[in-house]
């Protein structure tokens, strides 16, 4: 006992000799004095504090990460970085070190002596410590890259782009992802426009594009050329052959004297030019291109000059903005492929002050901060998504937690939290925002762990339930595993993984459908309930170019499904079921009303699809108006409902061959022999037409499996094959296809 | 927190990574976006507005000590 007081008075660092040091603390008793001492010792023998920590863990006591960073920082600070190498590895079973400063450090050191391997497992400690560590991930990013794994690296820059959304971090991921060979995903081509500096979205838009596996490229016009890039037809603009073109102005360059107060017969006069010069653009765009147009709305950088009056008097600017975006919006309205952005809104939700930055603005014509490129990028991606059809159809939901609090198997009907008042109103709130998913066509469907007994009474009759039975187009409450419920759900309404987006509280429920279930989007939903509208609002997966009436009535359509059903589990056989359903179809040459819905049912269909060629608005329109083509149109209608305009095909003539250059049906009718139907109509057109052979084509794409065989089940032979693409002949005249005897309707003499 | 920190930070890097020699030569993301975030990342740590033609002169992490002295900011 003296003699630990006396080492603690005289102190360790009068011991000369590290040995005898180490060995004196080494008879400590835990507690104080030993971590005490050995705080000491960290300073004049490193190494050796290493070696005690590991025989004595005791040491290490409470406040144990205090003396664990300590010594890291110390190894560090004199270069032993095997020792430090050793204390993190001792560290990972004892929890000693908090501060991943010191696993940087010590892995970069690694890294300079070529100890890649060693790296990356510090790397990982950092990791282990802060999922959230950028520079560990930047490490093992680059560690992957330079060691060919390009797989691994690109993984690490979404991870990065995941984590970090500052500029410097999303445009690290840009840059380096260039280097990387093979990008993957489907193309889109992206131009930006613009009268200010935009430059810093595009980093921002190619990590969304990724998120979403596109693998984008993008085009920059000249800073504030977009005129001449637009009335040019031969411009860099149109060689790039953009998708989507951003055209974003602002006011103060095209119009710089609102900055002034206006009188209102000149504001007046600002709006007319400002909304003929915009469509103009606009309509030198569509002649040139057959890109989705998308023009930011004009909004104001700083407050209106007239204070409190504004509203008051007729020059107001706030007023005269407003009239000014509808009036633009109203004219955009009937071209199909250009759009208004509502920019105001979409800063709004970053906040104006954060979104424009006067000294950015003034220093590099920066309009959209830094704080702002985030939001406008995500935002900007609901048109490019929809474009390239990749809006989810369907949302599957979990109840207890997800759409109302608490579980009702142990709370009863009324003990769950739903009603007027919090907790219960936010699961409210949440539900109205599915509800208005469904005015867009997005089915909703539940898949729950409970008893149906349970469960079932909360849907029907809790007085503050806002979705109902006839909301879910289908539902799975039982007890069994919830991907193979999933699965089953995607085969009860015929679509593909791909279209759905799994929703539930439950993070254990999650990890398993992104495991097994990769293709279906799996949101991270918040702990707390009340962020569940805003997550599903923020939420750019379920936006379309255009609102056809098959997507207003979609719930309809499934709810018929399931009584069509009912019908068939109650019929004798499949012949006499499908006679019962009183199937009717009428088959025309696609009008120019059709446009929308035709567009939609190229880009959206994926089973019941031939050739899968995703025709555009400007395709399908050169289509219906030239005499080589032919553009079909087929709807179908039962006694359970109208299923709307279905399918679609396109015919090239060449003189006595009739190419199918694409046929397509949505899955809602498959298994109904309307297909037969369709051919057998193209079939007797050609006849009358004098064709002599139908060429039918089939590339194989994952999905179209379904459809494989359709040619050949309709008397077709085989004409060649290589890469998993087929060309198919019928002559027309010795082989009549059979229209399905309980089909009525689409013959050749309704129409020319 | 000091320059070296802020810099750090900004560019995602080690603090014991930046030096006073540390400029926009040296430093891969110090690009023209990448002053900028550095500007407005020295603003908030510092509290201090950076006037445009100061913000502009700052091309090392010399010279951003330099400057910040007359904005009354020791670092």
């Amino acid at each position: 006992m003296s003699e630990d007081r006396e080492l603690l008075d005289t102190g360790i660092d009068k011991l000369t000799d590290e040995i005898e040091a180490r060995t004196a603390i080494n008879r400590l008793p835990s507690g104080l004095r030993l971590r005490q001492a050995i705080e000491r010792l960290i300073f004049i023998d490193p190494k050796g504090a290493v070696d005690l920590l590991e025989t004595r863990p005791d040491a290490i006591g409470e406040s144990g990460t205090d003396l664990g960073n300590l010594l890291g920082r110390s190894l560090l600070e004199r270069k032993m970085f095997r020792e430090a190498a050793h204390l993190l590895h001792l560290a990972g079973q004892t929890k000693l070190i908090t501060d991943t400063t010191i696993c940087i450090r010590l892995a970069k050191a690694l890294a300079q002596e070529q100890d890649s391997k060693g790296a990356a497992q510090v790397f990982r400690t950092a990791l282990a410590i802060d999922p959230a560590c950028v520079p560990a991930m930047r490490g093992l990013y680059e560690i992957a890259a330079k060691a060919g794994q390009s797989e691994e690296a690109s993984q690490w820059l979404a991870r990065l782009a995941d984590t970090d959304l500052s500029y410097s971090t999303v445009s690290y991921v840009y840059r380096e992802r260039q280097k990387l060979p093979g990008s993957q995903g489907r193309p889109v081509r992206i131009a930006l426009l613009s009268s200010y500096v935009l430059d810093w979205l595009i980093p921002y838009l190619d990590v969304e594009c990724r998120k979403a596996g596109l693998n984008p490229e993008f085009y920059l016009g000249p800073f504030n050329q977009y005129t001449q890039q637009i009335l040019n037809p031969r411009s860099d603009l149109y060689q790039f052959k953009p998708d989507v073109i951003f055209l974003a102005l602002g006011l103060e360059d095209i119009c710089p004297e609102v900055a002034v107060s206006p009188k209102e017969d000149e504001l007046a006069r600002a709006r007319g030019a400002i909304v003929g010069q915009v469509l103009g653009l606009v309509r030198e765009i569509e002649a040139h291109s057959g890109a989705l147009t998308v023009v930011h709305s004009f909004s104001a950088l700083g407050r209106d000059g007239l204070g409190i009056l504004q509203n008051r008097l007729a020059n107001g600017l706030s007023k005269w903005l407003g009239s000014l975006n509808d009036e633009l919006a109203g004219e955009l309205r009937t071209h199909e492929r250009s759009f208004l952005m509502p920019l105001d809104s979409v800063v709004g939700w970053v906040g104006r002050e954060r979104s424009h930055q006067a000294k950015m603005w003034y220093m590099a014509s920066m309009r959209m901060a830094e704080a702002s490129l985030p939001e406008l990028a995500r935002y900007s991606m609901r048109y490019v998504k929809a474009l390239k059809g990749l809006t989810r159809k369907c949302v599957v939901l979990d109840l207890d937690g997800t759409l109302w609090g608490g579980v009702v198997g142990e709370a009863g009907t009324e003990g769950v939290a739903l009603g007027p008042t919090a907790p219960g109103i936010e699961y409210v709130d949440f539900q109205r925002a599915l509800l208005g998913l469904t005015r867009r066509g997005i089915l909703l469907a539940v898949c729950s762990k409970n008893n149906p007994e349970d469960a079932l009474p909360v849907i029907r009759t809790h007085p503050h339930m806002v979705l109902r039975e006839e909301q879910f187009a289908a539902m799975r409450i039982n007890w069994s595993n919830k991907a193979d419920n999933i699965l089953e759900i995607a085969q009860e309404l015929n679509i593909g993984l791909d279209s759905l987006v799994f929703i539930d509280d439950n993070p254990n429920e999650r990890e398993l459908i992104k495991q097994v279930l990769p293709e279906v989007l799996t949101v991270d939903l918040p702990k707390d309930p009340s962020l569940y509208r805003r997550m599903l609002e923020d939420m750019t997966d379920f936006d379309l170019l255009a609102l056809t009436k098959e997507d207003e009535t979609r719930g309809a359509q499934y709810q018929a499904n399931a009584k069509r059903q009912a019908a068939k589990n109650t019929a004798a056989s499949l012949d006499e079921y499908l006679h019962s359903l009183g199937i009717r179809v009428a088959i025309d040459l696609a009008s120019r009303e059709a446009l929308n819905r035709v567009v939609q049912l190229f880009n959206k269909t994926n089973q019941f699809n031939l050739t899968t060629k995703r025709y555009q608005a400007e395709d399908v329109i050169r289509f219906m108006e030239s005499e080589e083509y032919r553009l079909y149109d087929l709807h179908v209608t039962d006694r359970f409902s109208d299923h709307g305009l279905v399918g679609t095909a396109v015919i090239r003539k060449q003189r006595e061959e009739w190419h199918i250059d694409s046929l397509l049906m949505s899955c809602r009718v498959m298994g109904l022999g309307v297909e037969t139907a369709f051919l057998e109509r193209i079939c007797s057109d050609a006849v009358r037409e004098r064709a002599v052979r139908l060429i039918g084509e089939y590339v194989q794409t994952k999905k179209n499996q379904p459809v494989k065989e359709f040619y050949a089940q309709h008397g077709f032979s085989l004409l060649k094959e290589e890469d998993g693409r087929q060309e198919w002949t019928l002559t027309v005249a010795a082989t009549p296809i059979q229209k399905p005897s309980w089909i009525a309707g689409g013959t050749g003499a309704e129409t020319s | 927190m000091s320059v070296e920190d802020v810099v750090a930070r900004v560019f995602n890097l080690d603090a014991s990574e930046v030096t006073d020699q540390s400029s926009r030569e040296t430093i891969a993301g110090w690009d023209s976006m990448g002053h900028l975030s550095l500007v407005t990342g020295l603003e908030e740590e510092f509290k201090v507005s950076i006037a445009i033609a100061d913000a502009m002169e700052m091309a090392s992490v010399q010279h951003i000590k330099r400057i910040l002295k007359d904005y009354g900011v020791a670092p």
